[in-house]
């Protein structure tokens, strides 16, 4: 049964409800609970905010009971979140830029959609995950991520068990979104260990919200809402993002950040609704075919 | 059904034009899907096909993909005329009957010198067996196939645990497909089978190879010529 509550306390909690619906709708909370009716979730990388200190990266790599790296050098089977540095050139200087870059979860993850054993999936909340027990490291999803964002594991995984059959690498692997303490209503490591505020985590539609809300703010740019058909990561900048790819090109880093990256899945949408209808398509065709033969059969009996 | 003797030519009708037209519609359209589909595993940079002369856009999962998704308009496409025909015309002579599976042995047997071939239908028995493997196969393929063509388009969520079993149950059914495929084309080793190939380009085959293995269903086109009004049957 409810506790009754006196007027203050109405009034206090009250007073904190109103307060935390508006920070999350100005995107200031961190955390919005997400287990609840699998609300899908999303995430704001606020680049003026990130300093390159490499928290997230320490924070995913404890989290995943990685060994510790404190200066990885990019996306690897160990290390989820890597932070890369640029220098950009702006009419009022020189600017360093710090991206923390990981998975984007995709709203249409085509690593997902063209995994061959159906095994990286698009969960309700938003994040793909690679299920690790049966995947066969074929680098597909690699090879289809418009980012090349999952990294393999060499000799290690199910295709073990499959030899002496020649399928089969490792395992691949990448950045699963915390999906256990989303599921658990908490905000990832990396959220939860940036100590300049900023990344922000809630639901997926306050996130891109909040991204643009802030990238007017700052006459900035928002990147990761088109790219790919729409992610649910979106960073922030007061540098546009082809100057970033540029800058990242000229590095030799990878990932890059192609602005309106494609999405192979959406370059075969047209077909896809084609094969749909194909069934209509035929059985009309055949109806056709034998109304036609029959007509002929009655005229030329006539 | 459009099969008749035709006695001046020393041949039988077998097929029609759009029995033709479906057949290497589905055999063309399986190749292509294979071949793509196998591409899509991913096999052939791991397997160095990319690195064979011409080959080296296999290993293009974009273009494969594409590939997939056309062939199988076709196929799909070929498959549900062929269905609506049998349907339409209620032939249903490539059905498997009961006892095929024993006729099939005694032919294979009769192949090798063992025993006598008994007498068949327009059909062998092997390739009505054939037909509904290779038919349930297709079936299946296409069903999944089209569930994860639905679950790939913007917006739309299918339950993952369906897309798992369809995908496996896809995967499955291809290896049984180039098992079936292979099957049927080692058929043509057999010197006898060769005289039905003419069949699947003009339709027609030797009136003298239908008498003789074909038995069964020279005399039902013999009772169709002379119940047929229209019948040119002059012998």
């Amino acid at each position: 049964m409810a506790q009754p509550i006196s007027r203050r306390e109405f009034l206090k909690r009250s007073a904190s409800a109103v307060a935390a619906g508006t920070a999350a709708a100005s995107g200031l909370a961190t955390t919005v609970q997400a287990a609840s009716g699998a609300k899908r979730v999303g995430m704001v990388i606020d680049l003026t905010l990130c300093d390159g200190c490499n928290e997230c990266s320490l924070a995913c790599q404890r989290k995943n009971g990685h060994p510790i790296n404190p200066n990885p050098q990019g996306l690897t089977p160990e290390n989820y979140l890597y932070v890369q540095s640029v220098s950009i050139d702006t009419p009022s200087g020189t600017q360093e830029v710090h991206i923390p870059r990981k998975c984007m979860h995709c709203d249409d993850p085509a690593c997902a959609g063209l995994c061959p054993f159906s095994i990286n999936t698009k969960t309700p909340e938003g994040p793909v995950v690679i299920n690790e027990d049966y995947c066969l490291g074929g680098q597909k999803c690699k090879a289809v991520c418009p980012w090349g964002i999952p990294q393999l594991k060499k000799g290690v995984g199910f295709y073990k068990k499959l030899e002496p059959l020649p399928f089969g690498a490792g395992v691949m692997y990448k950045c699963d979104g915390c999906i256990d303490l989303v599921r658990a209503g908490e905000a990832p490591a990396c959220v939860t260990a940036c100590p300049q505020g900023a990344i922000k985590f809630g639901s997926q539609e306050a996130m891109r919200a909040y991204a643009h809300e802030r990238a007017a703010a700052i006459s900035g740019y928002v990147y990761g809402d088109q790219e790919a058909g729409g992610t649910s990561t979106y960073y922030v900048s007061a540098v546009p993002f082809a100057a970033i790819d540029a800058a990242l090109a000229v590095q030799g880093e990878q990932p890059r950040m192609p602005v309106n990256a494609e999405n192979v899945l959406h370059g075969v949408n047209g077909m896809a609704q084609a094969l749909l209808i194909a069934p209509v398509a035929g059985i009309f065709a055949a109806g056709f075919a034998a109304h036609k033969k029959l007509t002929k059969g009655d005229e030329a009996n006539e | 059904m459009s099969d008749r003797i035709l006695w001046k030519e020393g041949k039988v009708k077998r097929q029609s034009l759009s029995s033709i037209l479906v057949h290497w519609s589905v055999a063309l359209s399986t190749f292509v899907l294979i071949f793509s589909g196998f591409g899509q595993l991913p096999m052939y940079k791991r397997f160095g096909i990319v690195n064979l002369p011409g080959l080296a856009w296999a290993g293009d999962y974009p273009l494969t993909l594409k590939m997939h998704y056309l062939a199988a308009i076709v196929l799909t496409l070929a498959v549900f005329y062929h269905l609506t025909e049998i349907v339409l015309t209620k032939d249903f002579d490539l059905f498997p009957k009961k006892g095929d599976l024993r006729e099939a042995v005694k032919i294979l047997l009769a192949m090798v010198g063992i025993g006598k071939e008994p007498p068949s239908d327009k059909y062998l028995a092997e390739q009505r067996l054939s037909y509904a493997f290779i038919g349930s196969n297709l079936f299946i393929l296409i069903l999944t196939g089209m569930l994860k063509v639905y679950k790939n388009l913007p917006g739309i969520t299918v339950n993952n645990a369906l897309v798992l079993w369809a995908t496996q149950l896809h995967n499955l059914a291809t290896v049984l497909l180039v098992l079936g495929v292979l099957g049927h084309l080692a058929a043509f080793i057999a010197k006898p089978n060769r005289k039905l190939l003419p069949a699947l380009f003009t339709g027609k085959v030797d009136l003298a190879y239908v008498q003789k293995r074909h038995s069964l269903w020279f005399k039902r086109l013999e009772r169709q010529a002379s119940s047929s009004q229209d019948s040119r049957h002059i012998g």
